[in-house]
Parts: structure tokens; C-alpha cells; sequence
């Protein structure tokens, strides 16, 4: 930093070099304004003093005072004091030197005069003169002393601010010197953010995180931009916070301009630079630490075999799955699965074979599972499957598991493929079902261990219930399930009949359908239908009975006197609500040949819930070749009155419920007495269900019911006994 | 040579012309007389004598203007008559003035009338003007009375010693001693200031009534027999100057000065006739 050049020492060169002029000039040229007025007031003086030291010899001689040379001599020699160094003139009126008393003085003479009074009238003049050599010595003397001073001023104006200039300067140099190298060293980025939140500055460190070359790819350019989306709102708020002058931290996802990924820890500080806030940032790379934490965390909580949950995060995630359990009311399950004769294999063919057969039947079983399941390896050779969010049902939760469980049997009976060896394997299920906190944790592992010890038991690769009740009916529902697969291809129902009055005379029936089990006998269809709808089983059980009634449908057509009854068949919502159900209705139809005037569908209010549109359409179809519709248990569903006007049905079928306890329940009767109503006023017949006496057959009629079916009148018949009661009636 | 045509016609003219515009006794002519102090005095006694002898004629006598103002203020006519107490320079004759002496009177060192001391030496004289004599014997400080250096007066004290010549050298660096110019201003200091002394002349203490004694030097007195005789050391000797052709009433002046009238007057205040 030349001081010549510097502007700054310019200026101060320059103020010190006007300054010490100053006082170089001023001292002497002070000096002598003061001496030389001194010396003119006193000359003056003196000559004042001496015109009037004369006045007395002018007034007393007015014409020839001049003429008395040694009188005047002597007055202004000694009067009023003697003269000094002084020349002392008298002049007449005339301006001509009358005499003069003292030494000629050496130049620079200043002299003064003062006039010579007679009175008013002036009659000469006095003048005082007097060297002035002194002084002007006196002067230069000033002079030299004044530019010493002067000198001296400049050197302390210009040294010294320059010298105060210098060590400022040298050590804000020292400062930015090291704070420029520290930015630079350092392994963190350091970035000046603006208030628009554009990047004004950054450290090498931070260029290499942005994956900038230079600074001037990523200066101006907002922060956000190279933000994860998902980070943006939150970092834009903190940017908010920093320039109102908080210290903030945040965590986020940073994306390169090369595309990389990097996890940063960011600490911000406001900063003020010439009156503005400013957003200091700090980001330091903790990629690794995040990748290191997450591999923490995998080892802590994840099997490193399998890549399975530990134990650890098993007994977590069944503790939130029993809360949520808790919550929703829905039954939750655990299954204990351990390899049947693991620890030969390891023997026999290694541990790595072990270990390959490990990881495979880990990967086989998180095919079993939906997403919010959880399949974990406890160690060893033993895997627990937790089956959250079941039915809210226990028996259905229970055949949830159990169908899970079969699941898990037959994919890991499939034969493994262990490097070159197949291998064969299987597995010993123990399941136990929880339902909120009911149980403690340590008892419900405890349950599934000893249901799978059972399996052990029982001969291996088997499935066990903790509970023996549960258990066995969850056998028992799949052994009937089996049974009734069975029965729909061998065909092992019947139909029964139930007669129909209307207006005192049979008008046709309702079919029902009874199962001829093998082994059990007789299975009315509670003990089975609603395992039909579960399995979907009701679909080809549904078309067989819709195609039986039809074919019996053709068989009556050709008997006169049955030609005219009418067979109400019963459709589940399932069945109905196949894409296809109308076709396959239309094709029965066609190839039995049946009437499709005489037949019945008979469907429940449930189907009414939803798609209600689409429900129309498909019994408008049916209605159109002649099929007849009814709504059954009217009066227990769903249905919306709204609805029913648009539906094109024939008949509501009042439900025994209502009918039962017409006499004993008073809005019974009035509810019976509303859906007659309804009915006639929709135009629709109704028909009461499960009439029993003679009481309810009349109240029924005087309400102006007129069909009824129910005991009173037969009970479900055969076809042989039917056509018997139909001919005998 | 033209100066004095101009003021010989300047001077008829006036004359004529007082004489023709104011006749009679109602305006009287004037003389005008000046120079040094010491001679005035006695000089307006003459005047007045003169002026009851002849009514018509007027003789003023102008404030002290030394030997040498006189000299150079009659030649320009402004006075008739100069009076010096030194004769004419070779110069001063050249420029054409005439001097006639008509007294003398001694000079003398003087002290109040209400002092006590009579009498003086030569070595009293150095040591007062020196300042080694600082009292009287009655305990009032000496107050010497300082003519300038260049004065006759003071000369001729000077002549007396050696030693007063060095005095009176010293007596001019002796701060706050009194000064006086003029003989008349020196008589009234030497009057007025307690324990003054101071150089007078013996004319002008009597001529005009002065309270002053002069002192013996020397155990001689100062009287004009004494100086005549030369027994007194120091003498003033008086001129009358006038321009080479004066007036006939300047005349007429000088005349009655020289008179037996005159003489008795110059005797009386302390002249001696040489």
C-alpha cells in the first residue's frame, strides 16, 4: 500500500501541506501585522505627544515660533520623554522642514505625523519616523520559527493519521487475510445468502457441495432451487426467520447442479452488511453420518441374513399393532413359524446352505403377507409373520389367519433350490390371535411358541391355534368348505318348496335349498350360505339353484294344473351384482325353456346400498322378458323410499319378524300396517313371511294383505310333496 | 538681496499706510521684539519706559524664542528686534543681520527663595548633577533643573569643571529629572519644585521679580560688579540684533536702550554695561 498512491495519504498529504502553510505563513505575517500596528500607534503617539509638547510655543509665538530652531530642538528632544531611536521632523505650513532632531533611521522607516495646532488652524506638522530593520529581523525570525512550526504540523498531520492509517489497515488486512483462508480451508460450505434469497457468496467447500465450478454458476440464483421439493417450504420459512433475526438449524436434502444428492445440516445467522440483513449460512455434508445412522439403525433393528425385522423391531411394531388393534376394534394375528428339521440341514450340507435357505424362506414369506403385515427372522430358524388390521369379527379374523396360514404351508412346501441342491422343506405354524392390549405382549409370544409347539406335535408342517376352540372351528370351517366345494360339483343340493298363498289359493312358492351332506345329513342353509358368500361359492350355487327352479319351471309349464305357480328363487347382492348375471338369467331362461312370467327373483335390501343405478337398469332388463321381482324382509334393510318408487318391482315381501309379534309389539302392527300401505300406494301385491296362526292370517287380510306364506299354511316341502299339496289345495 | 528690498518696501508701505489711514495718537506703531529668555524680562521694562516716553509707539515683546530663532526670524521681518545672548555666526552675518551688545549679567545657578542654602562649589555642583549629592542638609531631596545639553546655559556650567562637564554628561541619563527649554520655564521650576536648582541668570530673577536666590560659587557672589570683574567666572552677554538698515522708530528703540534711561533700567535688574 504505496502511500503516494493511496488516495486516503493523498488527502492527508495534501490537508497537512495546507495546514503547515498555514502556520508557516501566519506566525510571522501575525507578528508583523502586530508589530507594525504597534509600532504605527506608537509613533503616532509620539508624534501626538510632540505636536502637543510644541502647542505651548506655537500659541505663544504664533509667527515666529518657527524660526526658534533650539527651543523646538529641545521640546521634542526631551519633551515629554527623550527621544529614543526616533527622528523627529517639524514641518512648517507649507510642508518645509523646519529641523529635524535624532538619527536618520535605516531602512524600512514607517513614520507618523500629526499636525502642528495653533488653535483650530493647522501651522505644520510633525512626523515621527523609526527603523523598522528590527523588526523585520524580528520577522524573518517568525518566519523560520513559523516554518519549523510548520514543519512540525505537517509531520505530525501527515505521520501520525498516516501512521494510525497504516496499523488499521495493516491489521483489518490481517483479519480478512485469515478470515479468506480459514473460508478457504475449511471443510464446511460458508455462504452469504442476500434477502431475496439468492447466493451472493460462497467458499471452494461450498462450490464442491453445490457441485459448482464457479462461484458465478450458482451466484444470484435462488437457494431454494437446489433444495429437495420436499424441504422448500420448510427452508423457506427459516430464511423468513434468519433475516427477522433468529439463529436457525434445519436438516435437508440438497441436489447438485451435477445431480447429486446429499444429505446437509444447515446452522443460519443474520448478518448485517452496510445496514442490510443478511442470511449466513453454514451447511455441513452429513451424507455419510445420515448413510452411517441408517446403517445403525438397519443393524439394530433388521436381520442381516435376511434383511428381515429383528426381534427388536418385531416387539415395536407389534406394540403400535396392538394400539391400532386397540383403536380400530380389529383383530390382529401372530404366526410362529419355525423350519422343521433346520438344524440337520446346517449339519448335513453346511451352515451356508443354512443361511440360503434362511434368506429364501424369508423372501417366500413376504410373498404371503399384504404391505401392512410384517415378516421377521427371531434368530435361528425361527420367522413370525404379524397379520395386522383383520376383521373386527374374532371367527372371521380367525379364518383370515388360518388362510394365511395354509398360504404360508404351501409356498414353503415348494422344493428349494440351494445352489445345486433341491431341497425339500417345511414348516411348524403356531398362530394366536390379539385384540388390543387384552393380552401382554410376553403372553401372546408365549401363546403363538406353544401353538406352534403343538404343530411340532402333531406331526409337523402344520398349522395350530394357541385357543383349541378356535381352533376347531376354524378346522371345522375349512374341512365345510372343502365339503361344499365338493357338493356344488357333485351336486349334492336339493330344492324344497314353500308354499305361497294369495287370496286363499296357492299361488306359487319360494325355493329353498337344502344341502344332502355325506356325512352330516340334512344342512339347512344357514349352515352353510354365509361360507358360500365368503368364498364366493354362492356364485355357482346360486346359478345351479337359479337353473333347477327353472328347469322344474319347464316341468310344471307342461302340467296344467301347476302350469300357472310361480317359483320365487332368492339372489344374493353377490350374485346380482356380477357384470354378467343378467345374461346368465336370460340363458337359464332360454335353454330350460321355463316361463319367464312365472319366475321370482327374490332380492334383499342390502343389495340396495350402493350402485343403485346400475341395479335398476339390470332389473329393468330382466323385467322386460318377463321376470318378476320381489323385495325381501322388507322393513329390515336399507332401502331408501326414493329408491323403491324407482325400482321396477312387483312384490314386497314383509318380514316374519314383523309378523311375529304383530299382536304382542304395537309398532309391529303399525309397521306391518305402514308397508301394506306403502305397498298398495306403489302398486305393488305384498306378501306376508312366516305366517304361523289364524290371528295373524286375519289381521293380515283386514289390512288388505292378502298372500301369505309361512306354517300355517306348509312348511318347506320336496318337490313330490309339494306337487301333492299343490293339487290337493 | 530681493528679501530685503521686498521687506524694506513691505515695512515703508505698512508705515505709510499706518501713517496715512491712522492719524494721530489712536493707533500707536508697533515693535516687535523677540529672541532669547533670559533678556526679555528686562526687555519689556525697556519697552514700557520707552512706550510712556513715546506714546504713539508700541514695543511688544514675543515669548522666548532663543538666540538663534531671533536670528533667523528678523531677517523675514516678523520681529524688529532679536535679542541673543551670543554673538553672530560668520553664516549669520552673511545673511545680513547686525548685532549690537548692550549688556551683560551673570549667569547663575539658582534656588528657591525658601531654601536655606546661599552657596555653592564647583565640586557641590558635580556631585548634585551626578547624583552623588542627593539632599540638601535639611533632608530635602536636590531636584536639579536640566537645560539642553546644547544651551549656552548649560555650556557654560559645563566650563567650569571637568568634573561638572562629566556631571551634567551623566545628569542626561539620570531618569526623572526635571527638564526645562526655555529660561523662563526653568525659572518657574526652579521656583516651584521643592529643593530645585537650576541655571538662571541674574537679569532674569530681577528683571522679572523672580523668587529665586542666586547662590555664591564658590564663596563669590554673583553681582554685576563681581562679573564685571571678572571675579564671577560666568556672564551672559546680551545682543540686540536687527536687520542691517533698521527702522527709525528701531532705531529710535536702541537709542533710548543705550540712553542713560535705559542703562539706569538695565542696571537696576543686574546688568552691567561693558
Amino acid at each position: 500500500m504505496s502511500a503516494r498512491k493511496d488516495p486516503v495519504a493523498q488527502i492527508i498529504t495534501r490537508l497537512a501541506t495546507v495546514v503547515a502553510l498555514v502556520v508557516a505563513i501566519s506566525l510571522p505575517l501575525g507578528y508583523m501585522m502586530v508589530a507594525l500596528e504597534n509600532a504605527s500607534q506608537s509613533l503616532e503617539f509620539k508624534a501626538r505627544v510632540k505636536a502637543s509638547a510644541l502647542n505651548g510655543l506655537i500659541a505663544s509665538t504664533p509667527d515666529i515660533w518657527m524660526f526658534a530652531e533650539n527651543r523646538i530642538q529641545g521640546l521634542i528632544s526631551r519633551e515629554p520623554v527623550p527621544l529614543e531611536t526616533e527622528l523627529v521632523q517639524v514641518f512648517d505650513a507649507q510642508g518645509r522642514l523646519i529641523l529635524q532632531s535624532g538619527k536618520e533611521p535605516t531602512a524600512p522607516v514607517l513614520a507618523r505625523s500629526y499636525p502642528l495646532f495653533d488653535t483650530d488652524r493647522v501651522v505644520g506638522r510633525i512626523e515621527v519616523s523609526a527603523s523598522q530593520l528590527d523588526r523585520v529581523y524580528r520577522s524573518l525570525v517568525a518566519l523560520l520559527l513559523g516554518l519549523l512550526l510548520g514543519a512540525m504540523v505537517f509531520l505530525v498531520m501527515r505521520v501520525l493519521p498516516l501512521k494510525a492509517l497504516r496499523r488499521v489497515t495493516d491489521s483489518l488486512f490481517d483479519e480478512k487475510e485469515r478470515a479468506e483462508t480459514t473460508l478457504h480451508s475449511i471443510s464446511d460450505a460458508v455462504i452469504t445468502i442476500d434477502a431475496q434469497g439468492c447466493f451472493i457468496q460462497v467458499n471452494p467447500a461450498g462450490l464442491a457441495m453445490l457441485e459448482a465450478e464457479v462461484l458465478e454458476q450458482v451466484a444470484g440464483h435462488p437457494v431454494l432451487e437446489l433444495i429437495v421439493p420436499e424441504y422448500r417450504a420448510a427452508y423457506a420459512k427459516l430464511q423468513k426467520r434468519v433475516l427477522a433475526g433468529e439463529s436457525m438449524q434445519m436438516q435437508f436434502e440438497l441436489l447438485g447442479l451435477k445431480g447429486g444428492h446429499r444429505w446437509l445440516e444447515s446452522h443460519s445467522v443474520p448478518m448485517q452488511r452496510h445496514g442490510e440483513t443478511l442470511h449466513l449460512a453454514v451447511f455441513r455434508d452429513i451424507t455419510e453420518r445420515k448413510e452411517a445412522e441408517d446403517k445403525i439403525e438397519e443393524l439394530a433393528f433388521y436381520d442381516q441374513l435376511t434383511g428381515l425385522p429383528n426381534r427388536i423391531l418385531l416387539l415395536d411394531r407389534l406394540q403400535q399393532a396392538m394400539t391400532a388393534s386397540f383403536r380400530s376394534g380389529s383383530y390382529g394375528a401372530l404366526l410362529f413359524i419355525d423350519l422343521d428339521h433346520f438344524k440337520t440341514l446346517n449339519d448335513t450340507l453346511g451352515h451356508d446352505m443354512g443361511d440360503l435357505l434362511l434368506q429364501q424362506v424369508a423372501q417366500r414369506l413376504t410373498t404371503c403377507v399384504r404391505a401392512e403385515d410384517t415378516v421377521a427372522r427371531l434368530g435361528g430358524d425361527e420367522f413370525v409373520v404379524m397379520l395386522a388390521s383383520l376383521s373386527m369379527n374374532e371367527t372371521h379374523a380367525a379364518n383370515q389367519t388360518e388362510g394365511v396360514g395354509e398360504k404360508i404351508l404351501s409356498v414353503l412346501n415348494q422344493t428349494y433350490q440351494l445352489k445345486e441342491v433341491a431341497y425339500q422343506n417345511t414348516p411348524s405354524i403356531g398362530a394366536t390371535l390379539f385384540k388390543g392390549h387384552q393380552t401382554e405382549i410376553d403372553d401372546l409370544l408365549k401363546q403363538a411358541d406353544l401353538a406352534m409347539y403343538r404343530a411340532k406335535g402333531a406331526g409337523r408342517n402344520a398349522l395350530r391355534f394357541f385357543d383349541p376352540d378356535m381352533e376347531l372351528e376354524v378346522m371345522q370351517r375349512a374341512i365345510l368348505e372343502k365339503d361344499l366345494r365338493t357338493a356344488i360339483q357333485e351336486r349334492q343340493f336339493l330344492l324344497y318348496y314353500q308354499a305361497q298363498m294369495a287370496n286363499g289359493k296357492l299361488s306359487g312358492s319360494e325355493v329353498l335349498l337344502r344341502w344332502q351332506h355325506p356325512q352330516r345329513g340334512m344342512l339347512p342353509p344357514s349352515e352353510f350360505i354365509s361360507l358360500a358368500e365368503e368364498t364366493g361359492l354362492i356364485l355357482p350355487l346360486g346359478h345351479w339353484v337359479l337353473e333347477a327352479a327353472c328347469i322344474q319351471l319347464a316341468l310344471w309349464a307342461a302340467r296344467p294344473e301347476l302350469a300357472h305357480l310361480t317359483v320365487a328363487v332368492n339372489v344374493s347382492a353377490h350374485q346380482f351384482r356380477q357384470p354378467d348375471f343378467v345374461n346368465q338369467v336370460i340363458a337359464v331362461l332360454e335353454h330350460t325353456g321355463a316361463n319367464p312370467r312365472r319366475l321370482k327373483l327374490e332380492l334383499t335390501e342390502s343389495l340396495l346400498v350402493s350402485n343403485v343405478e346400475e341395479i335398476i337398469g339390470k332389473m329393468f332388463v330382466l323385467k322386460a322378458e318377463g321376470v318378476g321381482f320381489s323385495l325381501d324382509d322388507f322393513g329390515t334393510g336399507y332401502s331408501s323410499l326414493s329408491y323403491l318408487k324407482r325400482l321396477p318391482l312387483d312384490q314386497l315381501k314383509i318380514d316374519k319378524s314383523f309378523v311375529r309379534d304383530v299382536f304382542s309389539d304395537i309398532n309391529d302392527g303399525a309397521i306391518v300396517q305402514a308397508i301394506i300401505a306403502l305397498s298398495q300406494t306403489l302398486g305393488l301385491s305384498v306378501i306376508a313371511e312366516g305366517v304361523e296362526t289364524e290371528e295373524q292370517c286375519d289381521f293380515l287380510a283386514r289390512l288388505g294383505c292378502l298372500a301369505y306364506q309361512g306354517y300355517l299354511f306348509n312348511r318347506p316341502l320336496p318337490v313330490v310333496g309339494f306337487e301333492e299339496f299343490a293339487l290337493r289345495v | 538681496m530681493l528679501t530685503r528690498v521686498l521687506f524694506l518696501c513691505r515695512d515703508s508701505v505698512l508705515l505709510a499706510v499706518l501713517f496715512s489711514l491712522l492719524a494721530g495718537p489712536l493707533l500707536a506703531e508697533e515693535i516687535k521684539i523677540g529672541g532669547t529668555g533670559n533678556a526679555l524680562g528686562t526687555m519689556r521694562l525697556l519697552g514700557d519706559a520707552f512706550s510712556k516716553k513715546y506714546p504713539n509707539l508700541r514695543v511688544t515683546v514675543l515669548s522666548s524664542i532663543g538666540s538663534s530663532g531671533a536670528i533667523k526670524a528678523v531677517p523675514k521681518g516678523v520681529i524688529d528686534i532679536g535679542l541673543t545672548s551670543r554673538p553672530l555666526s560668520a553664516e549669520e552675518r552673511a545673511a545680513g543681520v547686525v548685532a549690537i551688545e548692550y549688556a551683560r549679567t551673570p549667569t547663575v545657578l539658582a534656588v528657591s527663595t525658601k531654601s536655606k542654602v546661599t552657596a555653592i562649589t564647583r565640586e557641590q555642583i558635580a556631585d548634585l548633577y551626578s547624583g552623588k549629592l542627593a539632599k540638601w542638609p535639611d533632608g530635602i531631596p536636590i531636584r536639579p533643573v536640566l537645560r539642553q545639553p546644547g544651551d549656552d546655559n548649560t555650556k557654560q556650567i559645563k566650563s567650569l569643571s571637568p568634573a561638572i562637564e562629566k556631571a551634567l554628561i551623566d545628569a542626561e541619563q539620570r531618569p526623572g529629572l526635571v527638564f526645562a527649554v526655555f529660561d523662563q520655564e526653568a525659572a518657574d521650576k526652579i521656583e516651584s519644585i521643592p529643593g530645585a536648582i537650576g541655571v538662571t541668570t541674574l537679569a532674569l530673577i530681577k528683571a522679572e521679580n523672580r523668587s529665586l536666590r542666586p547662590l555664591k560659587l564658590d564663596a563669590i557672589e554673583p553681582t554685576p560688579k563681581n562679573g564685571s570683574s571678572g571675579n564671577y567666572p560666568l556672564a551672559k552677554n546680551f545682543f540686540i540684533v536687527t536687520q542691517p538698515s533698521p527702522s527709525a522708530v528701531v532705531q529710535q528703540f536702541i537709542a533710548f536702550v543705550n540712553s542713560p534711561a535705559g542703562r539706569e533700567i538695565l542696571t537696576q535688574t543686574g546688568h552691567w554695561i561693558p
